[in-house]
């Protein structure tokens, strides 16, 4: 019967090709995240543009420039460690992988660890989420992003951990894959929030 | 026939039985039927809710229920209905069927897909226990409009186990949609191109797509609001520089793509069960997934038309308003093609059919109604009036509903290999068809008449009395009809023969190809599939006298 013909695996199902299982999960779910900043900044240029100072009337704190500079100068070199990373992998460089995610792991947290004593510097210095929506956009919008930079980083602890077990190949690392995108995407949003939060205020 | 079975991957998982097998399944179908089985008993939690809010108000002054447990009653009718009933059941459906459609084993991520089951039960666990805290449960409506929900108006718990509750199942809904996103991407069976799809998968690709891109927003502005209420933040207090028109911008920006969220599966399931009963192809059938991914796509443009009423500006107004009619367009093209699909037929009037001709008049009077509050100038007379909470009820009650049990009907006999009963179910449809109408009908009357949603009680004499009775009856019919569905579900269950058969409906599509049930991994065989109606095919090849009918 013609039927017999068509009993093909599930396994040779066709879209095999082009984006796996794995990376398609994440970019969908990359996508997603990057609505739910989008809201957070809606929200930010909503309550900016009828204000008619930035930072409002009543808030005397001013943003830090130059350390929020050297944050994501740090953030952006742990980026580029990770791809150089996930470069070693694809070569057969286990040295490399391992040396780029370790370096990545260090610098992330390095990244978390200026953002939360500047916190600890902004509140003693009196800026707290209820100074005005001005304190609050703040603490919502970097706190989201320092969540997601802690999630991004206990992924990249789960690649540097299998990696030490040789759990990936030149061929099969779609976990470190997906992880260092994830930590990209991470990086991007922080070069946003840098640039609206920070900068744009000053110009 | 070779019918040895594809061996089943060694993945070294221990085989439970009883009810482990179900708390700790990963496996689609019975993932789906735990979604349906959930999601349908929340149907009728919130049923009793409305019951309680339609005694209160069946005359004025009933003194029935207090005004703090009546805006309890409201808000969680609403917010049960909505969040827990009629967007998972979607997913539920989309569980069990999406990949027995398309041909695949299982979902792309079966574990994610169990732990967006089982959030589900517990967003629910915190939502009905905010009803035992002090305060009681949410009060503001199921909008939560700031300032309202502000701590100083809301100082009960009862709102923030409500933002706990929603969280967590947009958390299940993201990763549910997410999963099926992947699914349809990468495990169509050999043959099962993107234009042999079922309409029904392509109107979950559609909802997935606004899931993963509105619900998100929606986490930020319900963190806001929490942050507001708990951590003294100040985004919607004006004093402090914030705006409560913030939280409507972005709240509603979610829960207009919701509404599509809420109604496109039971179109795709409405689109699957007419063309079966009409014993014809879809008529159409591209049309019909161009114009489900119009609404999908217009769908983000128009979420202010809920916020005429807080002065926008003109352009913005116009365009709301211009947008949301477009809307009408497609909706309307689908229309046609579910009539074309019926003309000329012949119609087999069975429980599914009659729930989904159901859907279409319900749906039709709905749609009709979204367009005349569209247009601004009636939008400001009848804006929170009884005619919103009308023509959202025909829309949601009388299409997704409907579209809920006409799937039901259709698909139980795959789902457990037995018909339920079709004398029970038409009785069912009657009375739940003539209760809606009644419940419903008169709530045009009243907003018409002025009276305002979300009271708790009203004076006599302003000619809202009889119209309200009307209503109370209507909602216990539609009790009546749910009571006649549990008994015919029930009996069917307990005494019915297992002899449905794989194809009871003579059906189109992959799923009533295999064993009602399924087995685990779904197919024996995968058939050839050369259109998007590869049962139908095989009929016409055994059957040579059957005329082949043109796909297209």
């Amino acid at each position: 019967m013609a039927m017999q013909a068509a009993a093909l695996p599930h396994a040779r199902s066709h879209a095999e090709e082009g984006l796996s299982r794995g990376m398609a999960g994440m970019v969908l779910f990359i996508a997603s995240e990057i609505m739910l900043f989008g809201g957070l900044f809606a929200g930010y240029f909503f309550v900016r543009q009828q204000a008619d100072t930035w930072p409002p009337e009543g808030v005397e704190h001013e943003l830090d420039v130059s350390i929020a500079a050297v944050l994501s100068a740090i953030l952006i070199s742990s980026s580029i460690v990770a791809h150089i990373g996930i470069l070693g992998i694809k070569s057969n460089r286990r040295a490399q992988f391992k040396l780029g995610i370790a370096l990545a792991i260090i610098l992330g947290t390095a990244f978390i660890g200026g953002q939360i004593a500047e916190w600890f510097t902004l509140m003693d210095e009196g800026l707290t989420a209820g100074s005005t929506v001005y304190g609050s956009t703040f603490y919502v919008i970097t706190g989201f992003h320092g969540a997601h930079v802690i999630a991004g980083l206990c992924m990249l602890v789960v690649v540097f951990v299998r990696a030490i077990w040789n759990d990936f190949t030149p061929t099969r690392h779609l976990f470190a894959d997906a992880a260092v995108l994830y930590w990209h995407f991470v990086d991007v949003v922080w070069v946003f929030v840098f640039t609206v939060l920070y900068v744009t205020p000053k110009l | 026939m070779a019918t040895e079975a594809i061996a089943r991957p060694a993945h070294g998982a221990r085989e439970y039985t009883g009810l482990l097998a179900w708390l700790l399944t990963t496996d689609h179908k019975k993932i789906g039927i735990m979604y349906l089985l959930f999601t349908i008993a929340f149907l009728f939690v919130g049923g009793i809710l409305a019951l309680l809010v339609r005694l209160q108000l069946a005359w004025s002054n009933t003194g029935f229920l207090s005004q703090e447990e009546y805006n309890q009653f409201f808000t969680m009718h609403a917010s049960t209905m909505l969040f827990l009933f009629v967007i998972p059941v979607g997913a539920g459906f989309g569980n069990y069927l999406l990949p027995l459609m398309i041909g695949a084993k299982d979902m792309a991520y079966p574990r994610i897909n169990a732990l967006s089951l089982w959030l589900i039960p517990l967003a629910a666990l915190i939502m009905f226990s905010s009803f035992f805290v002090e305060g009681g449960a949410a009060q503001s409506g199921w909008t939560e409009y700031a300032p309202l929900t502000d701590d100083t108006f809301m100082p009960g718990k009862g709102t923030d186990l409500w933002i706990l509750g929603v969280q967590i199942l947009g958390i299940s809904s993201v990763g549910g949609a997410i999963n099926f996103l992947v699914t349809t991407m990468t495990m169509r069976a050999p043959g099962m191109t993107l234009s042999r799809m079922p309409i029904f998968v392509w109107m979950i690709v559609v909802t997935s797509v606004l899931v993963v891109f509105a619900t998100p927003v929606l986490a930020g502005v319900l963190t806001m609001l929490f942050a507001d209420r708990n951590f003294g933040t100040a985004f919607f207090n004006p004093r402090e520089g914030g705006n409560p028109l913030l939280y409507q911008q972005l709240f509603w920006f979610y829960s207009h793509p919701a509404v599509y969220i809420m109604i496109l599966p039971a179109m795709g399931i409405v689109s699957e069960v007419i063309p079966v009963f009409s014993r014809k192809p879809l008529f159409g059938y591209r049309a019909v997934i161009y114009a489900g991914a119009a609404i999908g796509v217009l769908g983000f443009t128009v979420w202010m038309h809920h916020m005429f009423a807080t002065g926008l500006s003109v352009p913005l107004t116009v365009w709301t308003m211009l947008a949301t009619m477009m809307i009408a367009v497609p909706s309307g093209v689908k229309m046609f093609n579910w009539l074309g699909t019926m003309w000329g037929g012949s119609i087999l009037m069975r429980t599914p059919m009659m729930f989904a001709v159901g859907f279409l008049f319900m749906f039709l009077i709905g749609g009709v109604d979204g367009v005349f509050h569209a247009v601004v100038p009636i939008d400001y007379a009848i804006n929170d009036t009884y005619w919103v909470v009308s023509h959202i009820h025909y829309v949601l009650f009388g299409g997704s509903v409907f579209g809920v049990f006409a799937g039901i009907y259709f698909w139980f006999p795959k789902f457990t290999g037995k018909l339920l009963d079709e004398t029970l179910g038409k009785v069912h449809f009657w009375l739940m068809l003539i209760g809606m109408n009644l419940a419903f009908m008169p709530m045009h009357i009243l907003g018409l008449k002025g009276m305002p949603r979300r009271i708790a009680d009203y004076q006599g004499g302003q000619g809202w009395e009889e119209w309200n009775l009307i209503s109370t009856i209507g909602a216990f019919i539609i009790a009546l009809s749910m009571l006649v569905f549990i008994v015919n579900f029930l009996k069917t269950l307990a005494t019915a023969p297992k002899d449905a058969g794989d194809d009871p409906w003579e059906g189109n599509t992959l799923e009533w190809m295999t064993s009602s049930p399924p087995p685990e991994h779904n197919f024996h065989e995968l058939p050839e599939i050369h259109s998007e109606r590869p049962a139908w095919d095989r009929r016409v090849a055994r059957d040579p006298s059957m005329t082949p009918t043109a796909a297209h």
